[in-house]
C-alpha cells in the first residue's frame, strides 16, 4: 500500500496513515474484507517505527474501520462506513478529477460531463436533483 | 530501560561540558541529540560508551553502569566516532578481518554486502576513501555487528542525499526487526523528522527538550496573540515555548503536554503546524534571550 508520507509538515505520522486508509476505503480502492498490510509490513514499507503503525491500526480499529485479528491480519470492514462531509468530498473530488481527465481525453466539454451526470442521477433517483 | 542517566555531568577544567542530564530511552527508540556545536552531544555519547568517566551522576546502559564499562556490555554496543579513526593505510577488507576477530556477533558477509550497496571495493585503503565514504564504512561496520545498542555521532556526515537515505532505511530496518536502540547526532533536522523516533535538543549541556518527535508534531503550534489570547492568560497545561513579532503580528510557539493541542485551543484561533527545524529555532534562540534578560551567563 503506497502512502506518501510528509515528515515535515508537523501532521503526526499515524494521522497521515489514518486519513490515507480512510481516503483509500471512501474511494473504493479498498473495500470490505481486503487485508491491511501488517504492522510490520507497512513500518518496513515506509521506514517508520513499528509503534506509529500500530497506533494508526488501533484508531481505525476503534472507529470501526479496519477490524485487526489477531494472528490473521488487519482487515477493511465496511466500505459504506460513514465518514465525515470533508473526506466524502475529498474522495469524491478525486473521482471527479479522473472522470473529467478522461473526458478532456475524449474531447468531451465540461458541460457536457456536467449533462452525463445530471442524466446519470436523473437514471438512478429518478429525478435531476438526486 | 535501554538508556538511563542520573544528574549525568562531565567537566574539562572548568567547562560542564554535560550539566546534570537525566533521560531514559526505551529499547526499539531511536533517539537523534541535536543542538549547536560544542553544545555536549559528543561528550553525552562518550559518556555513555563509557570512554570517559563522569565528574558527576550516573548512566547505566542496557542495564549496566557505563562507567567503568563491562566487556560483556561493551560487545553488545556498536559505535561511530570520530576518534576510532582507522590506519590510513588499512584495506577496508583489514577493517572488517579487525572486527570480526574482536566481535563475536560481527556478520561479515552482511558487512562486505553493505560495502557493495555503495560500490565500495574492499581492497580499497583508508586513505583513497572519499570522506562520505569512510563514514559509509563506518556506518555499515556498526549496523553489521548485530548489536543491542547503536551509538552514531553524525553517521551521516558528508554522505550524498542517497546514501543518507540508505543508511537512514537500514537503521530503521535494524531497529524494526531486532529492537536494537539507536542514539545518533545530526545536524540535519529534516533527517531527524524523518528517522528518529524521539529528539533531545542540547545546549550548553543541557537538555532543553526530550520528546518523542510524533507528539511535537501533535503538541506544538504556531498561534498568533491577541485579545483573545494573551501569553499571561494561557490555559495551565499549555507551556509557551517562544514568542515572536512580524509586522504587528504577535506569534507564539505553544506546547499542550499530554494530549493534542487542538482540543485545547479556541476552534478560531489561527494556528498552524510547525517542523522540527523551527522548534529547534525557536527553543535554542529563545533561551539566549530568555538569559540575556535575567543577566545570566551561560554555564559553560
Amino acid at each position: 500500500m503506497h502512502i506518501h508520507l510528509n515528515h515535515h509538515s508537523g501532521e503526526p505520522i499515524y494521522r497521515q496513515i489514518i486519513e490515507a486508509v480512510k481516503f483509500r476505503i471512501a474511494s473504493g480502492e479498498l473495500s470490505e474484507g481486503t487485508r491491511l498490510p501488517s504492522i510490520r509490513e507497512l513500518a518496513g514499507e515506509l521506514q517508520i517505527n513499528m509503534r506509529t503503525v500500530a497506533k494508526a491500526y488501533q484508531v481505525l480499529d476503534r472507529s470501526g474501520l479496519v477490524v485487526m485479528q489477531q494472528g490473521r491480519g488487519v482487515f477493511v470492514t465496511s466500505p459504506q462506513a460513514v465518514l465525515p462531509v470533508r473526506q466524502r468530498r475529498a474522495a469524491l473530488l478525486e473521482h471527479a478529477r479522473r472522470l473529467l481527465a478522461e473526458a478532456t481525453r475524449m474531447g468531451a466539454s465540461s458541460d457536457e460531463v456536467i449533462e452525463i451526470m445530471k442524466s446519470a442521477t436523473e437514471e438512478m433517483w429518478g429525478r435531476a436533483d438526486g | 530501560m535501554a538508556i538511563q542517566t542520573r544528574s549525568l555531568s562531565r567537566e574539562f577544567g572548568t567547562v560542564r561540558a554535560v550539566d546534570r542530564i537525566s533521560f531514559a530511552l526505551a529499547p526499539g527508540q531511536v533517539l537523534a541529540l541535536v543542538g549547536p556545536n560544542g553544545a555536549g552531544k559528543t561528550t553525552l555519547l562518550k559518556l555513555l560508551l563509557g570512554l570517559i568517566a563522569p565528574t558527576e551522576g550516573e548512566a547505566t546502559v542496557l542495564g549496566e553502569p557505563c562507567f567503568p564499562p563491562a566487556a560483556a556490555t561493551a560487545a553488545r554496543i556498536a559505535s561511530v566516532l570520530d576518534t576510532c579513526e582507522p590506519p590510513r593505510a588499512a584495506r577496508i577488507r583489514d577493517l572488517l578481518d579487525l572486527k570480526a576477530g574482536a566481535t563475536s556477533g560481527f556478520d561479515r558477509q552482511r558487512a562486505t554486502a553493505l560495502m557493495q550497496q555503495r560500490q565500495l571495493d574492499v581492497k580499497t585503503t583508508w586513505h583513497a576513501l572519499s570522506k562520505g565514504q569512510q563514514r559509509w564504512v563506518l556506518g555499515a561496520v556498526a549496523l553489521a555487528s548485530n548489536a543491542d545498542l547503536l551509538v552514531m555521532d553524525e553517521p551521516a556526515d558528508g554522505l550524498d542525499p542517497s546514501a543518507r537515505r540508505q543508511l537512514y532505511g537500514l537503521i530503521r530496518e535494524e531497529v524494526n526487526q531486532w529492537d536494537t536502540t539507536v542514539v545518533i547526532t545530526s545536524h540535519i533536522l529534516t533527517d531527524v523528522e524523518r528517522m528518529a523516533d524521539e529528539v533531545a535538543i542540547i545546549k550548553h549541556g543541557h537538555v532543553l527538550l526530550h520528546a518523542s518527535i510524533e507528539d511535537l508534531r501533535e503538541q506544538i503550534r504556531e498561534v498568533e496573540l491577541s485579545e483573545r489570547l494573551s501569553p499571561d492568560e494561557l490555559p495551565k497545561d499549555i507551556e509557551l515555548l517562544g514568542q515572536k513579532t512580524v509586522g504587528d503580528t504577535q506569534l507564539a510557539w505553544i506546547r499542550r503536554h499530554g494530549g493534542s493541542t487542538e482540543e485545547t485551543l479556541p476552534g478560531e484561533l489561527r494556528r498552524r503546524t510547525v517542523s522540527l527545524e523551527e522548534v529547534y529555532l525557536a527553543l535554542t534562540e529563545h533561551q539566549d534571550k530568555r538569559a540575556e534578560i535575567l543577566g545570566e551567563t551561560p554555564c559553560r
